[in-house]
Order: C-alpha cells, then sequence, then structure tokens
C-alpha cells in the first residue's frame, strides 16, 4: 500500500479544502461453482476491486471522486479531477439547483489497524481442494433421488483490505468471510422447483465442513415442492424459521431505520423513535460489531468505528443507524453503518449483521400453539418499503400446521405482505437461539449491493400469506 | 495496462486468452428533494483477463478457463503470479472443450487501429469527457424536474448517472475490437400526501445519451400515479380471481422469462427444453409471441459482434443467444448473449383488451419472475381493478400466478412502451 504517496496526495487536499478524506479499498474474492451448467473456479468482478474514493468538502458542500491509480505524478490530475466534481457542482447550480449546505466534519482522533485472524485462509488452499469438496457433495446430492435434476453448489470468499485518511482519523483494517451454498433442483414436466442452504462465516475453508450436514434435507425440500399446493391467501398464525426471521427483521424493519431515509423522509421510523413497535418479547440489533458474522468489521467506509446498535428494545424503537453525512444533516452521532458497495461508489446508511435477539420458547411448543398455520422456511427474497412500512417478502414454501401437528401438506411459493408493526406485535413467542447467516447481499433499491447478514430465532406471528 | 499483460502472457507461454479492458468513467448527481446532496465523478479502468488451458480428463477433451482482475497498480510480478494461478485454476474447470471467437475480419500486425466502433459516444479528452459527461447529468436532471411544478406531488429524492465506458477486448485468435459506450440512467421517488395518506413510489430510468423528452414524460406519468396511490384503498384478500394487466417495464421483466429460456447455459443442462422452430407452448388461444433481441453494445464480452436477431416468430423458437462455450455445447453458432428485448407484437384492439372485470398493476414493490418455475408475482404499491364500469385504485395487495399457464391467453396492448431494456407493448393482460 502506499502510504506515503496517499499522504502526498491528502496534504495537497487538505491545503486545499477544509476537510477531505480518503479511503482505500484492495479487495480480492474468488467464487467456485459446479453445476449442470459446468465448473467454475475464479476471481468474482464483484468481489474484486483495486482503489480509491476521496471525499473533499469545501466549507459548504461535499463532493467525492473515484479513481483507481495513484502515482507520484498522477497527483496533480487527481487534484485537478476532485476540482473538477466541485466546478460541476457550480455548474448544476447555475442551471437551477440548489446544493445542501452541511457543518463541516468533526472527527475525534483515532489511529487502529487490524487484522482479523484468518485460520483457513481459501486463498492458500489449492482450488483443487475447494472444486473436489463441491463436486462431492454434488455427487452425494444428486445419487440420493433420481428426481434431483441438477444441484448447484457454491463456494465464495472475499478478504479486503481497507485504509482510511483523514486530518484526524488513520485506520486499516484486513478482513476474511466466506460463504458455502447448494440449490437443489426437482423437475416434474417442464417445471423445476428449487430449494437451497447456505452457510456463511469468517474462518475460512471450516464453512465447507458444515456444508454436508444440510444435503439430505435440502434434497427432500425441493422433492416436496414438486406437490406444493398453491395457498388461499389470508391472515394466519406462522412460524417462521431463523432465515426468514432474519428476512423480515432485514428487510421489513430494518431498511427502515437507515437513517439516510430520514433525511429524505421516506422512513415512517422516524416518527415513532420512543413509540411500541413490536411486541416485548422483541429487541434488535445491528452493527459492524452486534455479532462475528461477513458483514463485521472495524471501521465503516467513511472511517467510523462499527458498533452494536439496539435498535429496538423490548418492543420500543430505540435508535435508527447512521452513515456520516446523513448524521451531519440530523444532528446525531453516526454509528458506522456507511457503507459503499465499492470504492466506485457513493457510501449510504446500510446494514450490517441484524438480527432479533433469541427468547425462551421450544419450536414444539410453538408448533402445538398452532391451531391452523404454517411454518415458513427457505426465505427466497424481500423488498423494502420505509415510507409505508409495507411487507414484500418471499419465501419458498409454507408447511401446514393443523391442530398443533405438521400435516405433511406444503404450499409454494408464499408471498408475505401486511404491515410491519402489526406483524412485530403479533410476535408471541420466540425460540432460544438466534441463528445468523450471511450468504447474500443486500441492495438499496435495485443496486448497490453489500455483503450483510441477519437471522434470529424461530418466531410466531401473524402474517398475511398469499 | 493491455500491453503489459499481452508481454507476460508471452512469457509465461500462455497461448489461450481472452482480455477485456474497461475504463469507466461517470458524473453522478444525488438529490433530496431539489436540492444536490452529493456530487461524484469517476474515472476507473481494470481488465479481466481470462486464461484457456487445453487438457484431457478421463477421456473428455477439456477447455477449462479461470477469470482474474488485475488493476493499474498491478506491477508486473503481481500479474505475473495472478496468471500462473488462473492457469492452474483452469485445470479444475473440467469443461468439455470449444473454440474461442474468431475475429471478424483478420487484424494485420502493426495494424495501429483496431475494429472501432461507437455507441452514442466518441473518443476524446479527459477533460472534455468529464465535462461532456456532468453536462449530460445536469441536462437529464433538468429534464426529470421540469414536471415537478404540482403541490400535491413531487419528486422526493432522485440519483442521475451519466456514464461512459471505453472497452477493448482482445483474444488468442486475433479479435480486438473497442467500443464506447454511453448512457444515462438513475432512479428517483415520488411523492404525495393526498387523502391524508403519506405515500411514494420508486422508479428507474436508462437511456442510451441524453433522452430529455422521455425522462420528463416517465416522471410526468409517476407524478401522476403516486397521487393515484395516495386516494388508494387497500386491496381485498383475494385478488387472484381477475384477468391480471401488467404495465410498462413489468411487461418486460415477465418476458425476460423467455431471455432466460432461450439461452444457452438454460438449454445445455437441460434447466429449459426450448428446441429451435419448435413453438414455446401448445394450445395458444392469445396471441402468439414475437420477441427479437438486440444488442446493448457492439460486442459480446467475449468479442462476438452482436446483431439483431429474432428470438422467437409467431411462438417458435428462432435463435438461442450466449457465449461461446454454451453455445457449441448446444451446436448453435454463438451470437452472444443478450439482456434487451423487443416485442413486435401488435396487440389487441381496446375494446379486446381492457374487457371488464380485470387487475392493471401499475406498481409493484418487486415483481418476481423466476425462469426455473415459471412463477411471476409479487406485492403491487399501486393497481386499478375495473369492474362494472367502476375504476377502483388499489394498495397493498399481492398477485400471483404462474407462466406456464398464463402463455397460452397472453394479450398484448396496442400502447408502446420505450426504454433501454424492454420496447413493446405497454401492457400485457394474463387470462
Amino acid at each position: 500500500m502506499k502510504r506515503e504517496l496517499i499522504r502526498q496526495l491528502m496534504e495537497r487536499l487538505w491545503a486545499k479544502y477544509e476537510y477531505a478524506s480518503i479511503l482505500m479499498n484492495d479487495a480480492r474474492g474468488k467464487r467456485y461453482s459446479v453445476s449442470g451448467q459446468g465448473v467454475s473456479c475464479a476471481m468474482s468482478k464483484m468481489l474484486s476491486e483495486c482503489g480509491y474514493v476521496i471525499k473533499a468538502y469545501d466549507g459548504r458542500y461535499f463532493c467525492e471522486y473515484s479513481f483507481g491509480e495513484l502515482r507520484e505524478d498522477s497527483i496533480d490530475r487527481i487534484v485537478s479531477a476532485v476540482g473538477d466534481v466541485f466546478a460541476a457542482r457550480e455548474k448544476a447550480e447555475k442551471a437551477g439547483f440548489q446544493s445542501m449546505a452541511y457543518a463541516k466534519p468533526e472527527e475525534n482522533e483515532l489511529v487502529s489497524f487490524t487484522e482479523n485472524e484468518m485460520h483457513q485462509n481459501p486463498d492458500e488452499c489449492s482450488d483443487e481442494i475447494i472444486v473436489d469438496r463441491l463436486r462431492r457433495i454434488r455427487e452425494h446430492a444428486m445419487s440420493l433421488d433420481k428426481r434431483i435434476f441438477d444441484c448447484r453448489t457454491d463456494a465464495q470468499y472475499q478478504i479486503y483490505s481497507k485504509y482510511f485518511l483523514s486530518p484526524a482519523r488513520e485506520l486499516s483494517q484486513k478482513l476474511l468471510w466466506m460463504t458455502g451454498s447448494y440449490f437443489m433442483m426437482a423437475k416434474k414436466g417442464e417445471i423445476i422447483k428449487s430449494y437451497y442452504k447456505a452457510y456463511s462465516n469468517r474462518d475460512g475453508m471450516a464453512v465447507l465442513d458444515k456444508m454436508d450436514d444440510g444435503i439430505s434435507v435440502t434434497v427432500k425440500g425441493a422433492l416436496e415442492l414438486l406437490d406444493a399446493c398453491t395457498i388461499k391467501p389470508g391472515e394466519y398464525d406462522c412460524i417462521c424459521t431463523p432465515e426468514v426471521t432474519g428476512m423480515i427483521v432485514h428487510e421489513a424493519f430494518g431498511h427502515g431505520v437507515e437513517m439516510d431515509m430520514f433525511v429524505k423522509d421516506r422512513a415512517l421510523a422516524k416518527d415513532y423513535i420512543g413509540e411500541r413497535v413490536a411486541s416485548e418479547l422483541v429487541t434488535m440489533h445491528d452493527g459492524g460489531k452486534s455479532a462475528v458474522e461477513v458483514a463485521s468489521y472495524e471501521f465503516d467506509d467513511e472511517g467510523v468505528s462499527g458498533k452494536d446498535t439496539v435498535i429496538i428494545d423490548k418492543g420500543i424503537l430505540k435508535s435508527g443507524i447512521c452513515d456520516y453525512q446523513s448524521a451531519i444533516t440530523l444532528g446525531v452521532e453516526p454509528t458506522g453503518n456507511g457503507r459503499r458497495e465499492s470504492y466506485e461508489r457513493k457510501a449510504y446508511t446500510r446494514m450490517t449483521n441484524t438480527f432479533f435477539e433469541g427468547g425462551s420458547d421450544s419450536l414444539e411448543d410453538m408448533i402445538a400453539s398452532v391451531k391452523y398455520g404454517f411454518i415458513l422456511e427457505n426465505a427466497t427474497c424481500g423488498m423494502e418499503d420505509p415510507k409505508n412500512w409495507g411487507i414484500q417478502c418471499m419465501v419458498n414454501m409454507a408447511r401446514e400446521i393443523s391442530d398443533g401437528k405438521l400435516t405433511g401438506k406444503i404450499f409454494s411459493p408464499i408471498v408475505l405482505s401486511g404491515y410491519v408493526p402489526d406483524l412485530l406485535k403479533s410476535i408471541s413467542m420466540m425460540s432460544p437461539r438466534e441463528e445468523l447467516c450471511g450468504s447474500g447481499f443486500c441492495g438499496k433499491g435495485c443496486k448497490e449491493w453489500v455483503k450483510v447478514s441477519d437471522g434470529g430465532p424461530y418466531i410466531k406471528a401473524k402474517i398475511r400469506l398469499g | 495496462m493491455t500491453e503489459r499483460i499481452l508481454d507476460i502472457l508471452k512469457s509465461e507461454k500462455i497461448e489461450k486468452y481472452s482480455i477485456y479492458q474497461e475504463r469507466r468513467e461517470s458524473s453522478e448527481l444525488f438529490f433530496v428533494r431539489k436540492k444536490l446532496e452529493l456530487v461524484r465523478g469517476k474515472d476507473t479502468v481494470d481488465v479481466k483477463l481470462t486464461v484457456y488451458r487445453e487438457f484431457d480428463k478421463e477421456g473428455k477433451h477439456c477447455l477449462g478457463s479461470s477469470e482474474v482482475f488485475i488493476y493499474p497498480e498491478t506491477d508486473d510480478e503481481q500479474i505475473k503470479e495472478l496468471i500462473k494461478s488462473a492457469y492452474a485454476s483452469a485445470l479444475y474447470a473440467d469443461n468439455p472443450y470449444y473454440e474461442l471467437p474468431e475475429p471478424e475480419k483478420p487484424v494485420g500486425a502493426g495494424e495501429e487501429s483496431a475494429i472501432k466502433s461507437c455507441v452514442g459516444g466518441s473518443f476524446a479528452g479527459e477533460q472534455e469527457t468529464a465535462c461532456k459527461l456532468s453536462d449530460n447529468a445536469i441536462a437529464m436532471a433538468k429534464a426529470l424536474y421540469a414536471p415537478d411544478t404540482d403541490d400535491d406531488s413531487w419528486i422526493n429524492s432522485a440519483e442521475i448517472f451519466a456514464k461512459r465506458n471505453t472497452v477493448r477486448i482482445i483474444n488468442c485468435n486475433g479479435c480486438d475490437v473497442s467500443y464506447i459506450k454511453e448512457c444515462v440512467c438513475g432512479e428517483f421517488v415520488v411523492q404525495s400526501r393526498l387523502c391524508g395518506n403519506d405515500v411514494e413510489l420508486f422508479e428507474q430510468f436508462e437511456y442510451d445519451g441524453v433522452n430529455a423528452d422521455a425522462l420528463s414524460e416517465k416522471c410526468r406519468d409517476a407524478l401522476r400515479t403516486v397521487k393515484d396511490r395516495a386516494a388508494a384503498v387497500k386491496a381485498p384478500e383475494d385478488v387472484n380471481g381477475y384477468p391480471v394487466i401488467l404495465c410498462d417495464e413489468t411487461v418486460g421483466e415477465f418476458l425476460g422469462f423467455y431471455l432466460s429460456r432461450c439461452n444457452a447455459s438454460y438449454i445445455y443442462p437441460g434447466y429449459s427444453d426450448y428446441k429451435i422452430e419448435k413453438p414455446v407452448c401448445q394450445d395458444v388461444s392469445g396471441d402468439k409471441l414475437s420477441l427479437f433481441i438486440v444488442p446493448d453494445v457492439p460486442y459480446s464480452s467475449e468479442g462476438i459482434k452482436k446483431n439483431v436477431h429474432k428470438l422467437i416468430d409467431e411462438g417458435i423458437v428462432k435463435t438461442f443467444h450466449g457465449g461461446s462455450a454454451y453455445s457449441s455445447y448446444v451446436g448453435i453458432r454463438p451470437i452472444g448473449e443478450y439482456t434487451r428485448i423487443v416485442c413486435e407484437n401488435e396487440g389487441a384492439d381496446d375494446e379486446k383488451f381492457f374487457a371488464e372485470p380485470y387487475i392493471m398493476v401499475k406498481n409493484f414493490s418487486d415483481f418476481q419472475m423466476d425462469a426455473m418455475d415459471g412463477s411471476f408475482g409479487g406485492e403491487f404499491r399501486l393497481a386499478y381493478l375495473c369492474e362494472n364500469g367502476k375504476k377502483t385504485a388499489l394498495t397493498g395487495g399481492t398477485v400471483s400466478g404462474n407462466i406456464f399457464d398464463a402463455q397460452k391467453k397472453l394479450i398484448f396492448s396496442k400502447k408502446r412502451y420505450e426504454e433501454a431494456s424492454y420496447t413493446g407493448p405497454a401492457m400485457v393482460r394474463i387470462g
């Protein structure tokens, strides 16, 4: 890393602007896949990058410039390019667009250099070992039932180094995460039904060891879907598996407490701080230090330390999560949630590791308590609606419960809808242990993908299904 | 950077390779209401290097490949290590052998200029580009905000990205092509507080350059629509019994099912059972589908020249699209992968198309179309239920269905829709 050169560049910018910071990200990620489509073993564009982003403040306004190369002879050009961005802002002002003025950023002095322990670093392991593991999982899955038409097994990892420098802060961190998943496909006529299971951790190759355990359950899930029925829309007593709880936590509520949405008047949660928004069983966390999972970090992409933010405490909405620039506007402390998809993108308020704490009910008691309802499992997708707290989530499967027992009848696909606080206030039971998984990426709107984990315990709630 | 990589490939005796170099420049405007929250600029470049390795394994002739990414700050030693590692990785990707693309026309040694192409842009200097991009972004911002004059609905926030990508693709067979692709894309949120309801709608856009009229019209329509959402009533629990009309970009997402099913990467493993010159479905009582695929860029990432192709004609599959590997596996000439579709169906007259009852979904929170099991649907933020001569705006309901049933009775509208990823009928009626 060119720390001396970065400092030279920043000295130039600090002389010119009231504030300037730089983030360098050097990330290397690899993706492995074995399926009927073939074998893939390659660096991933989404997980790999190397470049810089400067954020500068001229006394009233912020501008940013992203670039890929820093050399001694390119410093003048970069300083000039930052000036061009401020010039573009002035041009927009002349075209009739005013700018939002900001107070000068104030930072406490902080110097920190961290590296997470990489016990089983996949970067130091032969690709052959990873591909062979995935191949064996696929072969085993397909041998379990001839109706399993294909099994796609994947693994991916990322190792990234970030360096942040501002007038008061010099921070660096090196982190690793790894995920694995399989996607079982069962075919009936021209329709292919699929069921997946995913794993994630911060211990590298150890994630592959966990994958053997879930193969037969996942195969069974795909086969059960072949005979699934269409559900009659309505509100039902539902038990959500931890990954469905995670989707509700993340999509239905988490996006609504991203405080850049408060700045835009796009989040209903803004008016509910201190109010009851969920049953008293519910305590919700988010933060780079709320759990050890794929979105854990020491500092965010604006040089703010990661935290463990309690968003809901026993049903009461306590706090949102906030990036640095939004925090200036709102007059609050940033929570270390300013994240960028890459150095090429803007920082927004983003979730990290988001979950409900566990409760005290057993899953058996939860099922026994349902007169008629469903267990919802295999979360597939969700979309936020922070303005109206509408729920838009989909799960792959609903297992019917009648008189406290599973009937064996399966419904699919299932759309969850309704009003978020109604759902959260209806939570009446929770299992003890929260489970988090970080196999996916979270978008803001339809872009800006960042790695997140979410989860919680099994929960029982009333949910509108369709 | 490319020349350094070519030299190292030669010194490492790597015979089969493909290089995709992309420079990405942009000017980006972020608005909260009508005020600029942030202005961003970008100028980055990277290279995707694909290294291929020919070998035999258990009687199968294979061509394995692996990709690495190279950045301006990657030094020669690091490039050498990356190439070695990719060559080693390629051995574990034991996929059947296929031929890499040949150049459209041979480029002679010493010929400085490659086959150049240009989509909405021209090769220009650094300063000039930054200036042009910010001009484009500001022009589109003015177009977006022009219709925002009403107190009943307004733009809540917007993001505008004026982009310019300069791409060069080289492979070991002598392919060497370049092009510039410009576009203006983004998103905006409109808001209304009519009838005591504070509601919003989210919209996205993408045009191959400055298209002020189209963006103004899109915004005008969104500002009208969000007022309807504010006045909408809660949808009944079950609206699935009504024929459904999908609108605008959702029609493109719905028809994207056929784009996936005609992709050679779906055909090869059997995810799709489509066959050339065979119908996509039997017993069609509605409109027979006619789809074209059109290029978004002049060359695929492998350097294959992209053209307009008939994908489905009157319900009959005419071609598959895909890269060289899967195209070779399914025995077709590779034409590259496509993401843009044009639907040619001319549509029914309004009397037939709008026969009541029906539910017209104007805005989904997140429409899903599963190309594997054919299921589609989602929660809608605004729909109109038209029944007995009465039109009721609804919100918060869900519609769902399966395209394997729906495709037998599709009816397209006469009204057209045009955006980068989809051009064709503005509406499709299902059932």
